[in-house]
C-alpha cells in the first residue's frame, strides 16, 4: 500500500509492463516515472530518486477472517466480479522464480518465502520458517517483532512491529497477534529471490 | 559552505548514476497499459460480494473505513488507485 502524493501531485500508478530482476516496476501517468517496488524508489523520470511512501495500513488474510473482523467492509468489484480464478496459482506453487530466475545468494532457496523490510535504509529479511510463533530482533536501538502463526497460509501477512529497544515493550506473541506492542513495521511478504536480487547487501535475520 | 555544496552535488550525482544504472536492468515484458490498473474503483458491501471464504484479500483500514481487494483481482490489475478521506493510495501486493 503506497501513498500517491508526491511532489505536490496525486499520482496514478499502473504496471509499467516491465520488470527489474523479475520484480514489479510501476509507472505513474502524471510524470511517467518508473517505480520498482523492491528497491523502493523511483529510478527514471521526473521523480527519479524519490522514495516510495509505503504505508503499514494493510493486511492480507482469508476473506472469512477479514469479514469476521470487519463486517462493514466494502469490497472491490470490477465489472461485477469480486473474486476470480487465480492466474498465478502455478507460479506460487512452483519452486522456480519468474521465467526461471534464480537467487544468486544461496543462504535460502530461490522461492523461500520471507518477510522483508528496511530500517534506516538498510534491507533485512527473515525466513517464514524462522518466525513461526514469533521472534524479536534487536537492530541498533530498536527491536523488530515478527510473527507468523503456524496456521498461516503463504498469503497471510506477517505481523511485524517496531519499537525502541529501551521502551521496555515486552514481546508477547499473543499481543503481537492482536496488534499490541510497538508501531506497525512497513515491509513485504515476498520470495527470497525477489528481495535478495534487488537488495544484495541485505542482512538475513536468524 | 563550498565543501557542503560540493558534497551535496556529488551525492546527487551519485544517486543519479545509481538510478541510471538500475534502470539499465529494466526489461519490458508487455506493452505499458496491457495490465489495466483500476483507476475508478467500484465497491459492493460484504453481503453483496461473491468471494470464496478461503480466498485471500488485501484488507485496508483508513480513518476507520475498511476495504478489501481480492488478491486474484489484484493479480489481474496489479494496482488499484484508491482514496479514503483525504488519503489517496495505491493498493499493490
Amino acid at each position: 500500500m503506497y501513498d500517491r502524493r508526491y511532489d505536490g501531485k496525486v499520482l496514478t500508478f499502473e504496471a509499467s509492463g516491465g520488470l527489474i530482476r523479475s520484480s514489479l516496476v510501476l509507472q505513474d501517468r502524471e510524470t511517467d516515472s518508473y517505480w520498482p517496488i523492491m528497491s523502493g524508489q523511483s529510478i527514471q523520470g521526473e521523480l527519479s530518486g524519490t522514495p516510495m511512501k509505503k504505508m503499514a495500513v494493510n493486511r492480507k488474510m482469508t476473506w472469512s477472517d477479514w469479514v469476521d473482523m470487519h463486517p462493514e467492509t466494502l469490497v472491490l468489484s470490477v465489472n461485477g466480479i469480486e473474486d476470480q480464478a487465480d492466474t498465478y496459482s502455478n507460479y506460487f506453487q512452483s519452486k522456480r522464480g519468474f521465467r526461471n530466475t534464480k537467487a544468486k545468494d544461496k543462504r535460502l532457496k530461490t522461492k523461500a518465502p520471507i518477510y522483508a523490510f528496511r530500517l534506516k535504509g538498510k534491507p533485512y529479511a527473515a525466513s517464514y520458517n524462522d518466525i513461526v510463533g514469533g521472534k524479536q530482533f534487536k537492530l541498533g536501538g530498536q527491536v523488530a517483532y515478527l510473527y507468523r502463526s503456524p496456521y498461516f497460509g503463504l498469503h497471510d501477512s506477517t505481523l511485524a512491529y517496531i519499537a525502541d529497544a529501551d521502551a521496555g515493550c515486552p514481546f508477547d506473541a499473543s499481543k503481537v497477534r492482536l496488534g499490541g506492542c510497538g508501531e506497525p513495521l512497513e515491509g513485504f511478504d515476498t520470495f527470497w529471490y525477489n528481495w535478495s536480487l534487488n537488495n544484495p547487501k541485505l542482512e538475513l535475520l536468524k | 559552505m563550498k565543501n557542503l555544496f560540493l558534497a551535496a552535488t556529488i551525492a546527487a550525482m551519485s544517486a543519479s548514476w545509481a538510478s541510471a544504472d538500475e534502470f539499465s536492468k529494466y526489461r519490458q515484458i508487455l506493452p505499458r497499459g496491457q495490465i489495466a490498473a483500476v483507476t475508478k474503483p467500484h465497491y459492493v458491501t460484504a453481503k453483496q460480494a461473491v468471494v470464496a471464504r478461503d480466498s485471500y484479500v488485501l484488507g485496508v483500514v483508513v480513518e476507520g473505513q475498511a476495504r478489501a481487494y481480492s488478491l486474484t483481482l489484484l493479480n489481474n490489475h496489479e494496482v488499484v488507485n484508491d482514496q479514503i478521506g483525504d488519503l489517496p493510495f495505491a493498493a499493490v501486493w
